[in-house]
């Protein structure tokens, strides 16, 4: 019983994960329109300045931050070129630009970075376990679950519940009418960029104390993030935060029956959802004809 | 297509041994045209039926293993050999293609991208019969029984020969596909969904048709591919050999067929001989890659059917090429 | 026996009722306009006629045999066509093979893996004949995506016609053309197989007055009036629901 708790924990922690990585691409994909196959890339990025941050000895908190400043900034740069040429271009489009450029990316990051993998060393406030339930739990897990949390949370509030949210929403809608408000929109998607781009190096560096850092590490994120977002049905908050729950007890659970085939049963039930709900769990209705 | 161009392909194909290239090169046209066969059965799906798959390699990787299967533990007749693994690959096809009947867009490549790398798992965890991540080697070399007797087909030479006849035989196969009914069909799809619909059309049995043929030639490359260094691995089948065929297609050329030998060309070429000189053949390929996407968009092998066209006179190129240019998205 | 019958058809999507309880016969062989504001629901009764949405209640009859169960490929099968309000021709193909792939359709040859073939032959020199009836048959191999947007509309309603439909459903065909080009729609639906039923969705009310032997009003979902021109154009009700709750003043002519 305490095994199942304990997993159940471990299932969270997962989910907050593929949460918060799937969050950039959200954020990006359903308020901007734009597909971006080089978020893998960032959240690579992220883990990598964590990594050298804390084997630095600067303050460890400032990690996080660092890590999402290097993000925003590389998303902006991105924005200006080439991303921007591609916000009205076709869906295919923009999954070729940004898949050619992860490829870029993830070389350049094996060239700067090496090929072997890069633990980070964690501050002592952070090591350690936590006993649950008279059974040692890693204090850092906890505090991606919390972060990782109030991280989504704040998030949702912030595009849900604002105007800031709002106006991002109507830019994509009809960039012409908020223009005509005032508002640059061409900021706004600039905006929205850098901070999905920040997310994912986020997610990096608070994932990269639980899975460190490794050429390779962008394309299973990726592939993870898109499974989640698209699962969870495009556009949609509580579609994902589903998904990443559902994947996260998938990927957890299914170790434990058979850790050889846990893979493909995560896999399968991924698929089974497509299969049934070819829309994604949470999936808008729309008009056809 | 005019009936004298297959043969001319296969004569042009046929003088390169006799010209005395050497086997390295060869073998690396063999990979061409083996992964080019691919690519252009992945071209089915994607430029005429507007079905972005990544699951593409799950095809290819089941005609290998079937074939590599096949071969080690009942007979390497080469007539036997490359049917079971065209099967098997159709069969995948059948099962693939029923499951994402219903989706499309992002949400086929995510689904197609699942059930493929379902495959992998099979062929990488089950390494009584595959090997496992080791894949396995010691495939006997392909041979055809005549009436006469025995020929082995082992060797760069020989698998050049069969490289060469698979490719154009699947080029006239696809070809003739595109522009039979349900090859017309499936560009009615990707083009007017709902208007088939309302002509009584079946859009998921077009599809499925779609998958199954692409499919089959697609193991039937497969088919070949354990033979280039009578080895098999578990890479065949994993999600990023679906990529790479895709890049090799958008290099080459969406919708042109021919693109995809194109494509495979400069991927594998430059694979070879970048990665001689630098290890970072990944990132010239990548950089490639984006500067195709953002200044080619209709793929290197398109650009060089216009600039032919263009040396035409007026009115027989012109139309196509005009049409083919609004087809850049 | 009715070529077409809608029975109590309602259909909501969430709180918005698009279809409010549609009752309606359309005889055999007659041109039956279907007119009402913009949002009347038009679209979406043309939609539910030809199974593209299925409806929340109701009855739709199709030559006296209840299809509401079936989807739009089985009743385009039994000869219920309908063209779309935004040309949905297929503009990489050629003229011809366009027209084509609605006979091969109707022959039941569209899945042919091999080429050739004396079905082929049929099928394109059906298509080449439609052409020649709309003129167009110097563009017979030309991408169909090249030709001038009035064009396109004649190939697309020429789509339908090759299916040599029993019912003939139109959204607004003349949307965009000139006035000849409107007119020489409106003497294909004419001039086409007089036991063709057609009903036709059009703004312009001239071509409405001008072919349909009888007019059904749309409004807000529910159907207003019924009747022939004279007697629609004289209902206050229908006047109200053009013109506004002082309409009369421009008196639609």
């Amino acid at each position: 019983m305490e095994y199942v708790v304990i997993q159940s924990i471990n299932a969270l922690v997962f989910a907050v994960i593929l949460l918060m990585s799937g969050l950039g691409l959200t954020v990006v994909m359903s308020l901007m329109n734009f597909i971006n196959l080089a978020h893998g890339s960032l959240v690579l990025l992220g883990s990598y300045v964590a990594v050298f941050w804390l084997a630095i000895g600067a303050p460890w908190y400032l990690a996080f931050p660092a890590a999402f400043l290097s993000g925003a900034v590389a998303g902006a740069v991105l924005d200006r070129f080439p991303f921007r040429l591609f916000y009205a271009r076709t869906h295919l489009m923009q999954v070729l630009l940004t898949f050619g450029l992860s490829v870029v990316f993830a070389d350049l990051m094996r060239w700067g970075f090496g090929a072997g993998v890069a633990t980070p060393r964690l501050p002592d406030v952070l090591r350690g376990v936590v006993f649950i339930l008279d059974t040692p739990f890693p204090v850092y897990r906890l505090f991606v679950l919390g972060a990782g949390a109030l991280l989504a949370l704040g998030l949702w509030y912030l595009f849900d519940r604002t105007i800031w949210g709002a106006v991002v929403r109507a830019c994509v809608v009809d960039r012409g009418a908020v223009e005509s408000l005032g508002i640059n929109t061409q900021h706004v998607f600039t905006l929205v960029l850098a901070l999905a781009c920040g997310l994912g190096a986020l997610s990096g560096a608070l994932g990269s104390g639980i899975m460190a850092a490794y050429p390779g590490l962008d394309e299973e994120v990726l592939i993870l993030a898109f499974i989640v977002v698209v699962v969870g049905g495009l556009g949609s908050f509580s579609g994902l935060a589903l998904s990443s729950l559902v994947l996260g007890f998938a990927m957890t659970f299914s170790k434990m029956i058979d850790p050889e085939f846990s893979n493909l049963m995560s896999l399968g039930a991924a698929a089974a959802i497509l299969i049934v709900r070819p829309n994604g769990l949470v999936a808008p209705v729309t008009r056809q004809v | 297509m005019k009936p004298f161009a297959p043969l001319a392909a296969l004569a042009a194909l046929a003088a390169l041994p006799l010209l005395g290239v050497p086997d390295y090169h060869l073998r690396l046209i063999a990979e061409v045209l083996i992964y080019g066969v691919a690519v252009m059965s992945l071209d089915l799906l994607i430029g005429f039926g507007g079905l972005v798959s990544l699951g593409h390699a799950a095809f290819f990787g089941v005609g290998a293993y079937a074939a590599a299967l096949f071969a080690t533990h009942v007979s390497a007749e080469i007539l036997l050999v490359v049917p079971v693994a065209v099967l098997s690959a159709m069969a995948a096809a059948l099962v693939m293609g029923a499951l994402v009947v219903r989706s499309a867009n992002l949400f086929l490549l995510i689904l197609t991208l699942l059930l493929s790398q379902m495959v992998w798992e099979v062929v990488f965890r089950w390494r009584a019969v595959t090997g496992g991540a080791d894949g396995f080697r010691g495939i006997p070399e392909l041979a055809l029984t005549l009436p006469g007797g025995h020929l082995a087909l082992g060797g760069p030479v020989a698998l050049y020969a069969l490289a060469a006849l698979l490719a154009v035989a699947a080029t006239v196969l696809a070809r003739s596909f595109i522009e039979a009914p349900a090859g017309r069909a499936l560009i009615g799809t990707r083009e007017q969904p709902l208007r088939m619909t309302a002509l009584g059309y079946s859009v998921p049995r077009i599809r499925l048709t779609a998958f199954v043929v692409s499919a089959a030639i697609a193991g039937a490359a497969g088919a070949l591919y354990p033979f280039v260094n009578q080895y098999v691995g578990p890479q065949v089948a994993h999600w990023t050999t679906s990529a790479s065929l895709f890049i090799m297609l958008v290099l080459g050329g969406v919708a042109t067929l021919y693109g995809g030998y194109v494509g495979a060309a400069i991927y594998l070429g430059f694979q070879t001989y970048i990665s001689s000189y630098t290890e970072r053949w990944q990132l010239v390929i990548g950089l490639l890659f984006v500067a195709t996407v953002l200044f080619v968009p209709g793929g290197l092998g398109r650009s060089l059917k216009s600039l032919a066209a263009s040396f035409r006179p007026q009115g027989s190129g012109a139309a196509v090429a005009g049409a083919e240019k609004r087809r850049v998205p | 026996m009715t070529a077409l019958s809608l029975r109590k058809v309602q259909k909501a999507f969430g709180s918005y009722v698009a279809v409010n309880s549609v009752t309606l016969d359309v005889a055999p062989g007659e041109i039956l306009g279907l007119i009402g504001p913009n949002g009347a629901g038009k679209t979406t009764l043309f939609n539910i006629v030809t199974g593209f949405v299925r409806p929340d209640e109701g009855q739709v009859l199709f030559d006296g045999a209840d299809v509401t169960r079936l989807g739009p490929a089985e009743r385009a099968r039994r000869g219920l066509v309908r063209t779309f309000q935004k040309s949905m021709v297929f503009p990489e193909l050629s003229a011809e093979e366009n027209l084509a792939m609605a006979c091969r359709a109707r022959h039941g040859d569209g899945y042919r893996w091999w080429r050739g073939g004396e079905a082929a032959e049929r099928a394109l020199v059906e298509a080449r004949r439609l052409l020649r009836a709309v003129g167009l048959e110097r563009s017979a191999g030309q991408p169909v995506g090249t030709l001038s947007h009035g064009e396109q509309r004649m190939v697309d309603i020429s789509i339908a016609l090759a299916m040599r439909p029993r019912l003939l459903l139109m959204d607004e065909p003349t949307a965009g053309l000139t006035r000849e080009e409107t007119a020489r729609v409106l003497s294909l639906v004419r001039g086409h197989d007089a036991a063709t039923t057609v009903v036709l969705i059009a703004h312009d009310l001239d071509v409405v007055f001008s072919v349909c032997e009888r007019i059904a009003v749309l409004n807000l979902g529910a159907l207003l009036a019924v009747g022939d021109p004279q007697a629609v154009r004289a209902n206050a009700e229908v006047r109200t629901a053009y013109l506004g709750a002082h309409g009369g003043a421009h008196a639609v002519h």
